[in-house]
């Protein structure tokens, strides 16, 4: 089924085009949901969530762009207000609580390297997981995470470069990447 | 972007997770929801008109019973041969005799039936000699020598008291069966009236609505202050607004099926066009917000442009909301008290509702605006409708008045929008009904 034909099924709210939709797209969108969730069970609540969102407001798509890009954003915003409705979450993205945290390097699964990274991700505290989420993989802005997260803009700053700084600590630590004259060369380490 | 950022994207997008299938199966479930109510609908239907069949194929009822007596010591052995067609004369001549000394009657109730047959008579302790039957038209049946009675239910046979001079049980019994052939049912005795009314109806209405929807629960979305000034420690949606009740009508046509003479069912089809008036103020165009809840917490916002604001604007003005519906009103009606002409009654519909087109101004989750966006307004609902009318019959016709209330039982917007709408139609029903032939 080409594209055009989908998203015309899916317009008038046909189920084998909404479900030719959904097994196209929900692997690489599940991945997304995966590292905003606290576990694999909440990444499918998060992503039942986002389809049903991306299938009743598909007239909304209008063909402006690539439809996994917009599919890619309703998935983001729906993770993070399934993250705003934890008050877990809003304690998280302060800074001062989440700087103490250690990373133990046992606790780092070893399995595929792009799992591997998306693990170590995960292992982030939740405030720097996903600032770090959103800035660095998905492209938003620290202005726009500031909106998105209901925090100061100078916070989202901080909490990505904490959050860079641990990520690249447990990279180094699972030998993933490797520290070279006090530089983290990680592109040396995953392209030898 | 730097090379460790580029390094985490590739890494990340690479990445795939194949989710369980009950996650499709839930979203499937969520765009495509059994619609039950049709089904549910259309059993009632099915259960009605099999208990109506049933009803008027195997348990006629005569009620319009009226009685007669006849007196002991007139009624001769072959005059009480009931089954076998000579109950005319018994009645003719009897009704005639005059009354001596203690009286000993038999009795045929009012209720005839069909399924009984005459040879259960054989069965009963017959001593008395009142002879009830219903109908002031079956004596003048009765008196026709081609007429005959040839059943009784079971109910009557306890009652059924004849006197001594009787023949015996056996010799009912024979007769009943030498006459088998020429057995005839009651439709042939009594001529068959309709139970079919057919029913119009007008309906003047003054629309209103009830908003519903806790202020913390619509206000988590746009996290802030959601109303200016004074308003602030508004606890309802519905102290947030202005509006007031406008003029709708309803009109319909309806049949409805005698069960008896105190009750019918009824199904038919209706029109409803149902109003009300909110007041708003002008302004420039301006975004106005509708969140989107799921699961209890906002997942999604709607923005339309908006020229009307809730509170402070250029200049005052009235919206007016509008829904023009068609509905299925399925329901009864009770007959409470009455004579011939007049009657006091109540009856209750449920009513399964298309909205065919609406005009419907939302107010927005922060209420700071009224915006439009149909695809937040159910198509489908469900009204209840309650009345009490008087019925004054006319012969051919009968006229039928009375107050009416409607109510909407599903909010007039998507389950999804925190605002609960319920709209409601107080009425004044003018119609007639016809018994068809």
């Amino acid at each position: 089924m080409t594209e055009e034909a989908m998203l015309n099924g899916c317009l008038h709210n046909d189920a084998s085009s909404q479900q030719e939709l959904y097994y196209r797209y929900s692997p690489k969108m599940l991945s997304v949901c995966y590292r905003y969730a606290k576990s694999r069970e909440d990444a499918e609540d998060m992503l039942q969530e986002g389809f049903i969102k991306v299938f009743t407001q598909i007239r909304q798509f209008q063909n402006r762009g690539a439809l996994e890009g917009w599919i890619r954003k309703i998935m983001v915003h729906t993770c993070i207000n399934h993250l705003k409705k934890n008050r877990k979450f809003s304690e998280s993205v302060d800074i001062i609580h989440a700087s103490g945290i250690q990373v133990r390097e046992e606790s780092i699964p070893s399995i595929v390297q792009a799992k591997q990274v998306v693990e170590c991700i995960r292992m982030l505290p939740l405030g720097y997981r996903t600032v770090l989420n959103l800035y660095a993989i998905e492209g938003y802005s620290h202005k726009e995470i500031s909106v998105m997260l209901d925090i100061e803009e100078s916070t989202s700053r901080s909490q990505y470069t904490r959050a860079k700084t641990m990520l690249e600590d447990i990279l180094i630590k699972k030998h993933i990447l490797q520290r070279h004259k006090e530089r983290v060369d990680w592109l040396a380490a995953v392209n030898p | 972007m730097d090379e460790f950022e580029s390094f985490l994207r590739d890494k990340a997008d690479q990445y795939k997770l194949y989710p369980s299938d009950k996650v499709w199966g839930n979203i499937n479930k969520s765009l495509h929801p059994r619609k039950k109510w049709p089904y549910v609908a259309m059993a009632l239907l099915l259960v009605g008109v099999g208990i109506s069949v049933d009803y008027s194929l195997f348990n006629f009822t005569n009620s319009n019973s009226q009685n007669l007596t006849l007196k002991h010591g007139t009624v001769s052995p072959e005059k009480n041969n009931i089954a076998g067609g000579n109950l005319a004369p018994i009645l003719s001549s009897t009704l005639a005799a005059p009354s001596s000394g203690k009286e000993k009657i038999a009795t045929i109730p009012a209720r005839l039936s069909t399924r009984e047959p005459v040879t259960d008579i054989a069965g009963t302790g017959i001593e008395e000699s009142q002879v009830v039957v219903s109908e002031p038209s079956l004596n003048e049946e009765l008196h026709s020598p081609t007429r005959e009675i040839i059943s009784l239910d079971r109910k009557s046979l306890t009652e059924f008291r004849m006197p001594a001079v009787l023949p015996k049980p056996g010799n009912i019994t024979e007769n009943t069966v030498e006459n088998k052939s020429s057995r005839k049912s009651l439709w042939a005795v009594f001529p068959k009236k309709s139970k079919l009314e057919w029913q119009v109806y007008f309906s003047p209405t003054a629309s209103y609505r009830k908003l519903t929807g806790g202020v913390s629960d619509v206000t988590y979305f746009s996290n802030n202050a959601p109303f200016n000034g004074n308003q602030q420690d508004a606890s309802e949606v519905s102290k947030a607004v202005t509006q007031k009740p406008s003029f709708g009508a309803e009109i319909g046509t309806s049949l409805a099926y005698k069960l008896s003479d105190h009750f019918r069912l009824k199904a038919g089809i209706q029109f409803n066009y149902t109003r009300y008036q909110l007041r708003a103020y002008n302004f420039t165009p301006e975004k106005a917000s509708f969140g989107i809840q799921h699961n209890g917490y906002f997942a999604d916002t709607i923005n339309v442009i908006s020229n009307y604001r809730n509170y402070d604007g250029y200049g005052s003005t009235w919206l007016q909301n509008q829904y023009l519906q068609v509905s299925i009103p399925i329901g009864f009606e009770w007959s409470i008290v009455g004579n011939k002409k007049f009657h006091w009654n109540i009856a209750s519909t449920i009513q399964p509702t298309y909205n065919l087109t609406n005009n419907a101004y939302m107010l927005s989750t922060d209420f700071q605006h009224y915006g439009q966006d149909p695809s937040l307004v159910r198509k489908w609902n469900i009204n209840a409708g309650v009345e009490t009318f008087i019925s004054y019959n006319m012969g051919p016709v009968t006229w039928r008045v009375g107050p009416q209330f409607r109510y909407q039982l599903i909010s007039s917007y998507q389950k999804n929008y925190p605002i609960k709408e319920y709209l409601l139609d107080y009425g004044f029903k003018i119609g007639i009904s016809k018994t068809l032939r």
